[in-house]
């Protein structure tokens, strides 16, 4: 750790996160692709049935197992339930933790909690103590699913090389909730969908996604709105079906269908609609270059049309990636690391609107 | 296969093992019902496990619980009320105590998808694969028994699984205390594979082993009942 209260540096804050670098494949539309597997240990109850005692021996069986297999050439170590607030949603914003994890007061039932993590490019991170005792996941830039699931199935094999599963013949891996026993996995993709929402569209894809049995989600997963035109499609069931099966209907089934929606809809609105087009998209770059003041969700609907416009080559003097990566450099956490100190509502607004002015400033 | 008393498939297969003799009977689930042997698939695999350890096969009719849940959870006591107004199972040991009712709520959750048709852990299958190999060799040693010893130890009634190696063989009477406990966790694990597996001759060596262990939930043999079945 750089310190003890603060896992990111400024720097790593700064650069952003690598899921957010668009590239691989399809990144004109898929934003990234993460799998995320859910494991327990054998021998002890679920978390949320396990004494204070038993949490702290599995966070740390799973910590010096972690650690001392060697996963990535760097692993960052975070002990979360030590951590300020302010640095908890860093991490769920970086979409390194889930907001679950992040919840709970310093000493409250619910420690400990931890996470382990890949540097530079945290690509892979494993939650310690979530709702299972093992969630871990592979995150990267675009469409990537079949490699996310190659890394996690070596990641997986190798912690069940020294660590007891809770498994059955009959049920597979043993989860808290029953929604995710079976294979324990979730696959989900993040489209940037802003063609089809400005055509009125999106609808259509949710009908066809919960045809196939997937969920739809916001930004920020369950519960969360669909800010920034970003949606993350996954699958829903995870017993019945092995993963190859899971990863087809995702990956060469719906997703591609998807991203032919949304491409014919740019292409729509560009040739039939393209005054339209401009007009939303140079208004929401004027007022990402003007605003003195910009609430989170307004900033990421301005930033989602600016994305679409780079991506369109109405604008030419904002590179795609520095847009991509403002989606989570605009978030409060960020802000507040990035200035140093703790920010009220107003205050945050400021810097918010002053980043944005200084990062995409007329060129 | 055909039934032995009629011309329907044989569903159920019965070996009993007496005096070191196997005598087998293959019936469809009518007759297997009418002879009073019927297993019901549906039972839940803590009562399975524990009517195995008791008889040394699966529950017979009208003796074990039929399809009906436990009310709670025999390893971590949660209740199925409770489970219904959290949403979260207790343990693992849940899935089975539950069984019964969890199922149609599986399935429908799944889409139907009813049995795990995804990856198996990769260690564990090899464990089985290795001690299936040896039946009737003594039982395997391993690593610590993680979770399970590192903290609470596994439930009395769990089919507790851990860490199994290849350890040799010694006397349980001259093997230290820890090194017995960790061969009985590691014999548990594969002991609730193999009935998961409805491998039952398989689970018949594995728990005769950890009687020779003296684990303190398998009991004593019956006289003239339980032996150890003959090498696959």
């Amino acid at each position: 750790m750089n310190a003890p209260h603060s896992p990111m540096s400024v720097e790593a804050v700064q650069r952003g996160a690598q899921w957010l670098r668009s590239s691989g494949s399809h990144a004109d539309v898929v934003i990234s692709s993460r799998v995320r597997l859910a494991r327990n240990l054998w021998g002890l109850p679920f978390l949320h049935r396990c004494s204070r005692q038993q949490r702290g021996a599995a966070l740390n069986l799973c910590k010096q197992r972690l650690l001392g297999l060697g996963l990535c050439p760097q692993m960052l170590w975070v002990d979360v339930h030590t951590l300020p607030q302010i640095d908890r949603n860093l991490l769920v914003e970086r979409h390194l933790i889930s907001k679950e994890h992040a919840k709970g007061p310093p000493g409250g039932s619910d420690e400990p909690r931890g996470l382990a993590v890949s540097l530079p490019d945290e690509s892979l991170s494993i939650m310690v103590n979530e709702e299972d005792h093992l969630r871990m996941q592979v995150l990267q830039s675009g469409l990537s699913l079949s490699e996310g699931l190659h890394a996690i199935d070596r990641v997986d094999d190798a912690i069940e090389s020294v660590l007891d599963y809770a498994y059955s013949p009959r049920f597979g891996y043993l989860t808290a909730c029953p929604t995710n026993v079976g294979c324990g996995i979730r696959l989900s993709a993040m489209l940037h969908l802003p063609a089809l929402k400005l055509l009125g569209d999106v609808e259509k894809v949710r009908r066809a996604a919960q045809d196939m049995a997937l969920a739809v989600r916001g930004f920020y997963g369950e519960g969360s709105e669909a800010t920034g035109d970003l949606y993350q499609i996954s699958n829903q069931t995870t017993l019945g079906k092995g993963e190859a099966v899971l990863l087809r209907e995702l990956e060469t089934e719906i997703i591609p269908q998807v991203i032919e929606y949304e491409r014919a809809a740019r292409r729509i609105l560009l040739e039939r609609k393209r005054r339209t087009l401009e007009d939303h998209v140079f208004r929401a770059l004027g007022v990402l270059r003007s605003a003195r003041l910009l609430a989170p969700d307004e900033a990421l609907t301005m930033l989602s049309l600016v994305r679409l416009g780079v991506l369109a080559g109405l604008i030419t003097d904002v590179p795609e990636q520095e847009v991509s990566q403002l989606f989570v450099l605009v978030q409060p956490a960020h802000l507040q690391r990035l200035l140093g100190r703790e920010l009220d509502q107003q205050k945050r607004r400021e810097a918010r609107a002053d980043l944005l002015r200084q990062r995409l400033g007329a060129r | 296969m055909k039934c032995d008393l009629c011309d329907q498939e044989a569903t159920v297969h019965e070996q009993t093992i007496r005096a070191g003799k196997v005598s087998e009977r293959h019936l469809c689930e009518r007759c297997a019902r009418e002879a009073g042997i019927s297993i019901n698939p549906a039972a839940p695999l803590t009562s399975l496990l524990s009517q195995f350890m008791t008889t040394g096969k699966p529950p017979a009719p009208g003796q074990a619980a039929g399809p009906v849940a436990a009310a709670a959870c025999p390893s971590c006591g949660l209740t199925y009320a409770k489970f219904k107004e959290s949403g979260l199972l207790g343990c693992p040991d849940c899935y089975a105590a539950f069984e019964p009712s969890l199922g149609p709520l599986l399935e429908r959750a799944h889409e139907g998808g009813a049995h795990h048709a995804g990856k198996k852990p990769r260690r564990l299958m090899q464990q089985v694969a290795a001690h299936r190999q040896q039946a009737g060799a003594p039982a395997p040693a391993g690593p610590p028994a993680e979770a399970a010893a590192a903290s609470a130890p596994a439930p009395a009634s769990a089919p507790a699984r851990a860490p199994a190696g290849r350890g040799e063989s010694a006397s349980p009477q001259a093997m230290p205390v820890a090194e017995r406990q960790r061969r009985i966790v590691a014999l548990r694990k594969l002991l609730a594979v193999a009935i998961g597996d409805e491998q039952y001759e398989r689970a018949a060596q594995i728990r005769d082993e950890l009687r020779r262990l003296g684990d303190p939930d398998v009991p004593p043999a019956e006289p003239g009942r339980a032996g150890r079945g003959p090498a696959a």
